[in-house]
């Protein structure tokens, strides 16, 4: 165990680990979205009541979502570590910046990006995931979803959040790549097309829910 | 001839405070190099009893990578695949106003003026850019065949000079792209093996301890790099790192 704790210690070790939970954060955006896009099912949310039911009841998911939580504290915990000890590498910065620029914004603004969709989500479980969990009486998450999506503040702040989102998953996602390594002129053209599908796709799916219903007169 | 104004960091010893001074340099030829124009623009403060501006140059030729400066914002100026010391005048425009900094990283201190101290480097060098060999005759050139693609790519790797530019244009002072050069370069060759995992692991040590930062993969390194290191030798550090930690 010792080898191991060493190697999250060094720079890549913790630029791996920040790579692979947000990879892991991937995959859950993925699961996330396929439920979330039932609610354009005009069925009366019958399979987007049966699929939350289904996350909740079954043991397996539950295990997941400890790994979830833990996963999202750890791509924070590593990522606020790497962030500050690069600040740290450069106390002193220079008065002019290069025209034209050397590298992209999102690139220098991970941390910030990434603050946001944590607002986000903070905001999120506690208007959704938490009533539905603990809230007395306890909701019915088809209509409570539905009525946030219909709230038209709320679906700025979820366009919002998804911008962020899409932005922060432009640089992390071919990032986690790099860092894992693999990204090779064999794999970059690869690698290049999923991240863009990635970046745009799901968050446009995210997004295109409370437009729908918010702004589109979706019922 | 052209008349240019430097806004040049002045610095007195790695302990004092710096600021920027201003000094107008009259009659810069396009055909003197950036160096020269400093020179000249040298000679004649020494002539006014003033304190010329420390910087450093040794080949003037871009292959040693001592020169080091931060030109209007960029290591080595606005060329790109270029030292400043091979960086010319004609670059600039009658009536320009350059800006000239240190390098700036925590593991490059300024020493003075426009010096910064990248001993940090050799360090990481010491810590595993080498290859043992034994003594005894040199071996038939062939007992070792290497292929074109592999000779080509460690060869590119080999041309990193060592300067530091990529630490001082990353806002993060990453090394990565250095080192990422110096373990691709022996990685890819027969001779570098033996070592292969002890070096990668080592180096990076060595990287961390000195204080540069964590590579985010905004590729300022690799804009700025005058000898076109690109990011996929950081990805091979990367996979190197990995593969040397699991096995
Ligand atoms: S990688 Fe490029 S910029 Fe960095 S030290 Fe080597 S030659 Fe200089
Ligand atoms: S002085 Fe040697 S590379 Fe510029």
């Amino acid at each position: 165990m010792g080898w191991f704790m060493k190697a999250l210690s060094t720079s890549i070790g913790k630029k791996l680990l920040v790579g692979l939970t947000g990879m892991f954060l991937c995959i859950f955006l993925v699961v996330h979205l396929y439920i979330n896009l039932h609610l354009f099912k005009a069925d009366g949310g019958e399979t987007f009541t049966a699929m939350a039911e289904f996350m909740a009841n079954t043991w397996a998911v539950k295990v997941m979502e400890i790994g979830l939580f833990l996963g999202i504290l750890l791509h924070i915990i590593y990522g606020i570590l790497v962030t500050f000890q690069n600040w740290s590498a450069k106390p002193v910065g220079y008065t002019t910046s290069p025209k034209p620029g050397t590298s992209k914004f999102e690139s220098r603004n991970m941390i910030w990006l990434g603050l946001i969709v944590l607002v986000f989500l903070v905001i999120h479980l506690q208007g959704i995931y938490f009533q539905v969990k603990f809230g007395t009486p306890k909701p019915d998450i088809y209509h409570l979803t539905l009525s946030v999506m219909k709230d038209p503040t709320w679906a700025v702040i979820y366009i919002i959040a998804m911008y962020a989102l899409a932005i922060h998953l432009k640089h992390g996602f071919q990032s986690a790549f790099q860092t894992f390594g693999l990204n090779t002129p064999k794999y970059k053209g690869l690698v290049d097309l999923v991240a863009y599908v990635f970046w745009i796709g799901i968050p446009l799916a995210f997004a295109s829910i409370p437009v729908y219903f918010a702004f589109l007169g979706g019922k | 001839m052209m008349n240019i104004t430097l806004k040049v960091w002045r610095q007195k010893s790695c302990n004092s405070q710096g600021a920027f001074a201003t000094y107008g340099v009259e009659g810069v030829s396009p055909d003197m190099s950036f160096l020269e124009m400093l020179d000249m623009l040298n000679e004649r403060l020494i002539k006014k009893g003033e304190e010329p501006i420390a910087f450093d140059h040794d080949c003037r030729e871009g292959i040693c990578g001592t020169c080091s400066m931060v030109i209007n914002g960029r290591p080595h100026g606005p060329i790109k695949g270029v030292t400043t010391c091979q960086l010319h005048m004609r670059s600039f425009s009658d009536g320009d106003t350059i800006v000239i900094e240190p390098f700036r990283a925590k593991a490059f201190p300024v020493i003075k003026d426009l010096v910064v101290d990248r001993s940090s480097f050799e360090r990481i060098m010491v810590a595993g850019g080498y290859v043992s060999v034994r003594t005894g005759n040199a071996q038939d050139a062939n007992a070792l065949p290497i292929g074109k693609h592999e000779a080509d790519e460690a060869f590119n790797a080999a041309a990193c000079i060592g300067c530091g530019a990529c630490v001082a244009s990353c806002k993060n002072s990453s090394a990565m792209l250095f080192v990422g050069a110096k373990v691709s370069q022996y990685a890819l060759l027969p001779q570098g093996q033996p070592e292969r995992k002890q070096r990668v692991l080592n180096m990076v040590a060595a990287m961390d301890f000195e204080g540069f930062g964590n590579c985010s993969n905004t590729g300022a390194c690799e804009a700025t790099c005058p000898k076109g290191i690109d990011l996929p030798h950081i990805a091979r550090l990367n996979r190197e790192y990995i593969a040397a930690t699991l096995s």
